[in-house]
C-alpha cells in the first residue's frame, strides 16, 4: 500500500520526515530507515538555472528592445512633471548664440535655448561634451535648426534638458560656424561674444511668454528687499516699466555678491536679461548672471 | 493658526495612511508616492491646487510612518525593502523563537531614536554644517563611491569550500557564492545603465523609471521564495517590556544615525549600504544594539534624505521622495524646513504609537491566514502597482530584475550586490565617464 505523506497543520507536505515510519529522513530521496520513497522535492539547482536564464536572457532581450526602440520626439509644451529623467528628442530653432562657460581656459559647460514652436527649453551641456562641440565647430548659434537627444530635468521652477552625448546633437546650418577661438580667455562665466541683446519686452507681456524663456527687460526699480539674515530666501527687486506691470526680479546671495556696487537701487532704470519663472503661481524674473544686469542706456558690465 | 493646523493634520494623516502600507508587505512607500503624485497632477488639472502646508507634511508623514511601520512586514512577513535586509536575519530569528513582537518593537524603538536624532541633532546643525560638508566632499564623491563599491564586493565571504574533496571542486564550491555576488553586481549594473539611460518605460511615466527594476530586484524574490519555502512561524508571545537600557539605545542610535546619515547625505548610497558600513564601523556585537541601530539607520536614511531637500542653503536632492517632489516644489526658506521638521516629529510620534497595535493586528492575521497566501497576495499587489504605473514594459523590467535579484538568494551571496543597479552607473557618472560607457553600450 502506498504510504500517505505526513501533513503539517497548514496542510503542506512535511518534506523531512518519512511519511511511513515518521522518522527523520532529511533531504534524502528515500527514507534511510524503512526505504520508503520521500515526497518529491524540487532541486534547488533547477531554480538556480532558471534564475540565471531569466537574468541573462531577459537582460539581453531588454537591451535589444531598448536599442530597437526609437527615441521619442517630444514637443516642448507636452513636457510634464512626470517626464522627469525621460530620455527624449527635441527639435527646433536656436534664436540666440549658446553661452559658453569657461574657467581657467577650459570649457566648463554651455547652454542654449531651443524653441520648437510650442515652447522653449533650456539645453545644457557639461564640460567634456561641450569641448567636443567646440572642437568640431558645432556650438549652436542664432539661426541654427537643431535636433538633439538628451535627458529631461523637470523641477518646479524650470524644465531643462541635458545633452549627454555630443554626437546626439545635429545642426542644420546654412553657413559654416566660425573656427573656435585660438586662445580661450580664462574668464569664468563668459558668454559668446556675438551674443547680442534683443529688444526689451514689456513686463505686461510676460504672461504670454513661456516659463523658462530668457527675456530682455528695460524697467525701473520700485523696491529692493534683501533676504533676512541666515535665510535662504532670494533678493527681491520689484521692477516696473511703461506697460504699468510690476514684476519681481529674484536672485540669490551668490549673485548679489558678484553684483557688489552694481546692486540695484530704487528709482534706478535697468536693462537686464532674465529668465521668466513662476513661484507659487506668480510670475517672476530670475537673474542668472551678474553681467546680465546693467544701467539702462549704459554699456554692458565688464 | 490655520497653517499650523493644516500641517499638524496632514502630518498625522500621512503617518496614519502609512499604517495601511505596513499591512501590505513588499509595497514600497515610493511606489505609493508615485501614485499620489499622479493624483495630485490630476487634481491640478481639475483646478484644485493643494497648498504646500498640506502636501509636504502629508508626504513627510507618509515617509516617516512607513520607515517606522514597515518593520512589521519586514520581520513578521519576511518582506523587507532594500534598507531592511540586515534587520531581517536577526528579526526573523526573533520571529522563529516566538518573539516577533519584541523584534518589531526593538526596531521601532530604534526608529523613534532616529526621529529624535533627526529633529534634535541634525535639525539644528544641518543648515550650518551640511552646506560646508557638501562643498568639502563634493569633489571627492566619485572616488569615495568606488571605495564603497570595492568594500561591498571584497567584504563578501565564501560560504563553501570547507568540506568535500580538495581541488577544483572545492575551489568552485568556495567561489560559487562569491561568483554569484559579482555576477549579480555586474548584471544589475548593466540593468542600471539600461533603465537610467534608455528606459523602456513610457516617457510620460519616466519619473518611475527605476521603480520596476527595484521591485524586481528586492521585493519579488522575497515573495517568490516565501511562497516556495512556506515557513510556518511558531505562536508568538507579546511582552509588556523590552530588554533595553539607556546605554543600549544610545550606542544603537549613534551607530544607526551614522550609517543612515551617511546614506542620506551621500549620493546613491542607500540605507542598506549605510547599515553595512555602520555595522562594520561601530562593530556592535550586541544583537539588541544591532536591531535597534538598523531601525534607526533605516529611518534616518529615508527621512533624512527627504529632509536634506529642505535644508536652507543646501538644496540637496537625495532619495526617491526628494527626486519626485522636486518636479512640484522648490523649497526656499526656513519656513519649509521647519514645517518638514515639525511634520517629522509629529509623524514619528504617531507612527510609534501605531506600531504596537498594528503588530498585534498583523500577528493575529498571521495566525488566521496561511503565510503562503499572504505572500501570494503581496506579490499580486506589487505586480498590480508596477503594471498600473509603468505598463507592460515595466513588468518586463521587473521580471528581469527578479531574475537577477533571485541569484543572491539562491546562491547564498549578499542581496546588497543587487544595488549595482545604482552604484555602477552613478559611480561612472560621478567619475565623468558614465555617458562614454552608455555610448559604448550604444544606449545613447
Amino acid at each position: 500500500m502506498e504510504p500517505t505523506p505526513q501533513s503539517t497543520p497548514s496542510g503542506t507536505v512535511d518534506p523531512i520526515h518519512c511519511p511511513a515510519c515518521g522518522r527523520f529522513a532529511g533531504a534524502r530521496a528515500r527514507c534511510p530507515h524503512c526505504g520508503t520513497r520521500m515526497p518529491r522535492r524540487m532541486s534547488l539547482r533547477l531554480f538556480r538555472g532558471a534564475a540565471i536564464l531569466l537574468a541573462t536572457v531577459g537582460l539581453g532581450l531588454l537591451y535589444a528592445m531598448v536599442r530597437a526602440r526609437e527615441i521619442p520626439l517630444v514637443r516642448v509644451d507636452d513636457v510634464a512633471e512626470t517626464m522627469n529623467f525621460a530620455y527624449v528628442r527635441v527639435a527646433g530653432q536656436v534664436h540666440r548664440n549658446a553661452r559658453v562657460f569657461r574657467s581657467g581656459g577650459r570649457i566648463e559647460g554651455l547652454r542654449f535655448t531651443l524653441d520648437d514652436g510650442t515652447g522653449a527649453i533650456d539645453i545644457r551641456v557639461r564640460g567634456r561634451q561641450a569641448e567636443v562641440l567646440e572642437r568640431e565647430g558645432r556650438i549652436p548659434r542664432a539661426g541654427d535648426r537643431v535636433e538633439l537627444a538628451g535627458s529631461l530635468q523637470v523641477t518646479a521652477d524650470a524644465v531643462s534638458m541635458w545633452l549627454q552625448d555630443a554626437g546626439a546633437l545635429h545642426i542644420d546650418r546654412e553657413t559654416p560656424a566660425p573656427p573656435p577661438p585660438a586662445d580661450p580667455s580664462d574668464v569664468s562665466d563668459v558668454s559668446d561674444p556675438s551674443d547680442a541683446p534683443d529688444r526689451p519686452v514689456p513686463l505686461a507681456t510676460l504672461a504670454d511668454i513661456d516659463t523658462g524663456t530668457v527675456v530682455e527687460i528695460e524697467a525701473e526699480v520700485v523696491h529692493v528687499r534683501a533676504p533676512p539674515a541666515g535665510s535662504n530666501a532670494p533678493w527681491r527687486v520689484v521692477l516696473q516699466d511703461g506697460s504699468g506691470a510690476a514684476v519681481p526680479l529674484v536672485f540669490w546671495d551668490e549673485l548679489a555678491q558678484r553684483l557688489a556696487d552694481r546692486m540695484p537701487a530704487p528709482g534706478q532704470r535697468l536693462r537686464l536679461r532674465a529668465r521668466r519663472d513662476e513661484y507659487r503661481g506668480t510670475i517672476q524674473l530670475r537673474l542668472l548672471r551678474a553681467d546680465d544686469l546693467r544701467p539702462a542706456g549704459g554699456a554692458p558690465a565688464p | 493658526m490655520t497653517a499650523f493646523l493644516l500641517v499638524l493634520g496632514s502630518a498625522v494623516l500621512g503617518a496614519a495612511a502609512s499604517s495601511l502600507l505596513s499591512l501590505l508587505p513588499a509595497l514600497h512607500v515610493f511606489n505609493v508616492m508615485g501614485g499620489l503624485i499622479l493624483g495630485l497632477l490630476a487634481l491640478n488639472e481639475a483646478g484644485v491646487v493643494l497648498p504646500p502646508e498640506v502636501v509636504l507634511p502629508a508626504m513627510t508623514g507618509l515617509v516617516v510612518g512607513w520607515s517606522m511601520l514597515n518593520t512589521i512586514p519586514s520581520i513578521l512577513l519576511g518582506a523587507p525593502d532594500e534598507s531592511a535586509m540586515f534587520t531581517v536575519l536577526p528579526g526573523q530569528k526573533y520571529l522563529m523563537m516566538g518573539r516577533g513582537y519584541e523584534g518589531v518593537m526593538l526596531t521601532g524603538v530604534g526608529g523613534l531614536a532616529g526621529v529624535f536624532f533627526l529633529v534634535f541633532v541634525v535639525g539644528p546643525l544641518a543648515p550650518r554644517y551640511l552646506p560646508l560638508a557638501r562643498t568639502v566632499l563634493g569633489p571627492h564623491l566619485h572616488w569615495m563611491l568606488w571605495v564603497i563599491i570595492t568594500f561591498i564586493l571584497m567584504s563578501e565571504w565564501p560560504r563553501g569550500g570547507t568540506h568535500g574533496a580538495s581541488g577544483w571542486a572545492r575551489f568552485a564550491d568556495a567561489w560559487r557564492s562569491l561568483g554569484a555576488g559579482l555576477l549579480t553586481f555586474l548584471l544589475s549594473g548593466f540593468l542600471g545603465f539600461i533603465v537610467l539611460y534608455r528606459s523602456p518605460v513610457a516617457v510620460e511615466m519616466a519619473f518611475q523609471n527605476i521603480m520596476p527594476a527595484f521591485v524586481g530586484l528586492f521585493a519579488v524574490p522575497w515573495c517568490l521564495f516565501n511562497v516556495l519555502s512556506a515557513t510556518e512561524p511558531p505562536p508568538q508571545v507579546r511582552t509588556a517590556s523590552l530588554e533595553l537600557s539607556g546605554d543600549v539605545i544610545l550606542r544603537a542610535t549613534a551607530a544607526g544615525g551614522l550609517g543612515g546619515g551617511f546614506a542620506a547625505f551621500f549620493p546613491v548610497v542607500t540605507g542598506g549600504v549605510g547599515g553595512l558600513l555602520a555595522g562594520h564601523a561601530t562593530a556592535q556585537r550586541d544583537e539588541r544594539v544591532f536591531i535597534l541601530s538598523q531601525g534607526a539607520s533605516k529611518l534616518v536614511y529615508y527621512v533624512g534624505a527627504l529632509m536634506l531637500f529642505f535644508v536652507p542653503g543646501l538644496g540637496l536632492r537625495r532619495g526617491g521622495a526628494a527626486w519626485m517632489l522636486q518636479a512640484f516644489y522648490t523649497p526656499r526658506t526656513r519656513y519649509d524646513y521647519l514645517m518638514v521638521l515639525g511634520a517629522t516629529a509629529v509623524a514619528g510620534a504617531v507612527a510609534f504609537l501605531l506600531l504596537s497595535p498594528l503588530t498585534r493586528l498583523t500577528l493575529g492575521l498571521i495566525r488566521r491566514t496561511n503565510y503562503r497566501a499572504v505572500s501570494i497576495a503581496a506579490l499580486g499587489i506589487i505586480v498590480a502597482v508596477v503594471a498600473a504605473l509603468t505598463g507592460a514594459s515595466g513588468l518586463f523590467v521587473m521580471a528581469v530584475g527578479a531574475g537577477i535579484g533571485s541569484l543572491p538568494v539562491l546562491f547564498g551571496s549578499r542581496r546588497l550586490n543587487a544595488l549595482g543597479i545604482l552604484l555602477l552607473p552613478m559611480a561612472c557618472n560621478l567619475s565623468g565617464f558614465g555617458p562614454d560607457v552608455a555610448r559604448w553600450l550604444r544606449l545613447i
